[in-house]
């Protein structure tokens, strides 16, 4: 170290008087300081380098040089070293000179005293280690500043790394960022998607726009229970149903030639590249789990960016794809349970507790939308009861059997909803009515059979009596007019009872033959001429005569019926307009009267047996049940069409004999 | 004439009877098959008038009785019940069926006289 009072400071003094020289040498002997003299400035540097000297003394006066000049010299190899001019003249410009060139730090003016060189001398010492530690310290710091600078440098390095390698992370997170927009829009346009075919179109932009991929296979196993395949053919979807599927399967699989042959076959020309592709199921309960199969031509680096692609909306796929199917199934389902609901004849709608109609089947639609107040109240009873209700209810000029049943969902105490449920019985009613009308026919019959003898033997007594009465007492005008009232009394009970007879008559076998309609009605009019006196009659025959099978005595019976029954009808002188006439294959025998007319409610009433209109003693209800009996029996029908106020028309209906 | 009335129908008998009477002819009427039968044996009239349905005997098992040999013409008479075959009566050998209920029962006894 240096600046120890130990250590000796080296001090060179240049002069060219050794006059000087040695008194200077006496001066600083066991002095601390190591005085080194010359005489001539020109040995000077190699003395400097010999020690490390800390002041250096120079006279102004040399021969050679001029200790300014000198002392320049030492400073720019030496700067360290402190630097005194001896001189004999101080003046202005020596000073200048001296401090502007050689930076001296003091000057000794000779003759010097000697304490003062000393003190100068000394001073000097200290000055050149204050310099030393200067520069030290300024080596020091130029040293850490070089580090700094260093540091400095490394650190922009690494600034301008850690810079490039986030911006470069950057256009990662940006591209990341725009793959997942890529995803996200892709999810929500597969979510917008209704159908799979909408699916498979969005899906097909999707990729079109990204690979060269040549067609897209979608294999799935549908609602219905078949395969289905479905893929584009010239921008065109195809949905086709195959027999036999390829093997389901869990891996994305590439290149199989299992898949190659199998679309190969189905498609009818070779099949590029395959890649099979199982989607996840999740909400179906689809047992085959749905492929979809890329034919493509890429090349090994395009076919790992589809992989990547792929994978990445494999999930997003198979649940739209997943989803879609369930749709399907649903709407398959609930299409299935609307065609069951419509093909049922049968009206059926369900209704909420306010009687509004939730749902309806395509019969229901013929009725009046607005529940009827009976159908209401058997909504009312099921809903208090909690059990189905049953009601005949008239409706749409029908009868239906209405059957309400209550519908509970879980967890409801009373029934929120109701199923009702109509059977038309207006034909099975009138079946019965007619059942019942036979049955009551049958009936006459039988105990027609059965009275009618009874009956006849006493009233045939009573007659005859009255008759021989009569003829006894032909002057007695009284009971003679008694005795033609029993008579006729008697007469009336044995028509109804020969009415009654052809109940069971009716019942025999009867020998039909082909008869002329026509003709039957020529015959028959004569016998009504009685009935007929008060009347128009129009007898409208058709042109030739009508065949039909029929016995003729029945058939007469018919004619005679409705003709007398027109001309009863009319309280009033009319016109019975009679009629005969082919129509498709049918034989019609109709008879016109101009009275009041039927009233509509008793059109099916007036063929039942005991039912008439008439007073009291003229007619026994029996004759157009008798009618109706005969010709049903011989395949045909009797009609009525009446206008009340405007008259009447019965038409006998039978088939054509065709021979 | 002598004339059998069987019938079961009182105010038929009493009508024919009266008319018959009338007209000079005797007259005896029954009310069942077997006083038919022996009123026929005893009284062995000219014309049977022979009512089919009657209490003890039919008027056919009486024209059975009477036999083929038998003198007296027969008139069978019934009230049409609606089942009887009336073709199969003229088979017996009987000289007439009427049907009951007569209309006018002078023009019924005339037809009977003038068997």
């Amino acid at each position: 170290m240096f600046g120890t009072g130990d250590d000796k400071h080296f001090v060179l003094w240049i002069d060219d008087d050794p006059l000087v020289l040695s008194t200077a040498k006496r001066l600083f002997r066991n002095h601390n300081i190591e005085l080194i003299t010359i005489d001539n400035p020109l040995g000077v540097m190699d003395v400097l380098a010999k020690h490390n000297f800390s002041v250096v003394i120079a006279d102004q006066r040399m021969p050679e040089k001029t200790g300014i000049q000198l002392l320049e010299e030492i400073k720019a190899s030496f700067p360290l070293i402190t630097r005194i001019l001896l001189t004999g003249f101080l003046d202005h410009q020596t000073i200048e000179e001296s401090v502007n060139k050689a930076n001296v730090f003091r000057f000794i003016t000779k003759p010097w005293n000697d304490e003062e060189l000393i003190s100068d001398i000394n001073q000097a010492v200290q000055h050149h280690l204050a310099l030393v530690q200067q520069d030290y310290l300024r080596i020091q710091v130029r040293e850490q500043n070089k580090q700094l600078t260093v540091l400095n440098e490394r650190l922009e390095e690494i600034v301008f790394e850690r810079t490039k390698s986030l911006s470069e992370s950057k256009k990662e997170v940006e591209l990341r960022n725009s793959q997942i927009k890529n995803l996200i829009f892709f999810i929500q346009e597969l979510n917008k998607a209704e159908s799979i075919e909408e699916l498979l179109i969005f899906f097909k932009k999707e990729y079109q726009s990204k690979f060269n991929i040549t067609t897209l296979y979608l294999l799935y196993y549908s609602e219905n229970h078949k395969f289905v395949l479905q893929y584009f053919q010239k921008n065109e979807l195809i949905e086709r149903e195959i027999d036999t599927p390829v093997k389901t399967r869990i891996d994305i699989q590439y290149g199989q030639k299992e898949d190659q042959e199998f679309l190969a076959r189905l498609m009818g020309r070779p099949v590029a590249n395959i890649i099979a592709f199982p989607l996840f199921k999740f909400e179906s309960e689809n047992r085959f789990t749905p492929v979809i199969f890329l034919e493509h031509d890429l090349s090994p680096t395009d076919f790992t960016a589809l992989l990547d692609f792929l994978t990445e909306r494999l999930q997003v796929i198979s649940l739209s794809v997943d989803r879609s199917l369930a749709h399907r199934k649903l709407r398959f389902e609930s299409q299935q349970w609307e065609k069951t609901f419509d093909s049922m004849e049968n009206p059926i709608a369900i209704i909420d507790i306010d009687f509004n109609i939730l749902r309806m089947n395509r019969s229901f639609d013929f009725f009046s939308k607005v529940l009827s107040v009976e159908e209401q109240n058997l909504i009312r009873w099921s809903a208090r009861s909690g059990q189905l209700q049953k009601s005949n209810i008239k409706k749409a000029n029908k009868i239906f059997e209405v059957y309400t049943y209550p519908v509970k969902f879980s967890g409801d105490q009373h029934p929120t909803n109701f199923v009702n449920y109509y059977v038309d019985i207006s034909e099975k009613r009138e079946l019965y009515g007619k059942m019942i009308q036979n049955e009551k026919m049958v009936a006459l019959g039988l105990l027609a059979g059965n009275i009618a003898h009874e009956l006849n033997n006493p009233l045939t007594g009573i007659r005859s009596v009255s008759q021989v009465l009569i003829h006894e007492h032909g002057k007695v005008k009284k009971l003679v007019e008694d005795l033609q009232e029993i008579d006729k009394a008697a007469l009336r009970c044995q028509n109804i009872i020969s009415d009654l007879l052809q109940f069971s008559s009716a019942d025999e076998k009867a020998e039909a033959k082909p008869v002329g309609l026509n003709e039957i009605v020529m015959k028959t009019l004569p016998l009504l001429k009685t009935a007929l006196r008060y009347h128009n009659t129009k007898t409208i025959l058709y042109q030739k005569n009508i065949l039909v099978r029929i016995k003729p005595h029945l058939l007469q019976q018919v004619i005679f019926n409705l003709i007398n029954n027109a001309c009863q009808a009319m309280k009033e002188p009319g016109t019975v307009t009679i009629r005969t006439a082919l129509k498709n294959g049918t034989a019609t025998f109709s008879v016109q009267d101009t009275g009041p007319g039927i009233d509509p409610t008793i059109h099916e009433r007036i063929f039942e047996a005991f039912y008439t209109t008439k007073p009291e003693g003229e007619g026994t209800g029996i004759g157009l049940s008798v009618c109706q009996s005969i010709i049903e029996k011989y395949g045909g029908k009797i009609a009525i069409e009446s206008v009340p106020g405007k008259g009447a028309t019965f038409i006998v209906m039978l088939p054509v004999e065709t021979r | 004439m002598k004339i059998l009335i069987a019938d079961d129908e009182m105010l038929i008998r009493r009508a024919l009877e009266r008319i018959f009477v009338s007209r000079g002819h005797i007259v005896q009427s029954v009310e069942d098959g077997v006083a038919a039968v022996k009123a026929w044996k005893e009284f062995n009239p000219d014309l049977v008038i022979l009512d089919i349905l009657m209490p003890g005997m039919t008027g056919i098992e009486v024209l059975k009785e009477m036999g083929p040999k038998r003198r007296a013409k027969v008139a069978l008479i019934s009230a049409y019940s609606g089942h009887e075959e009336v073709g199969s009566y003229t088979k017996l050998g009987i000289e007439t069926f009427i049907q009951k209920p007569f209309n006018d029962i002078y023009a019924v006894a005339e037809q009977m006289e003038n068997l």
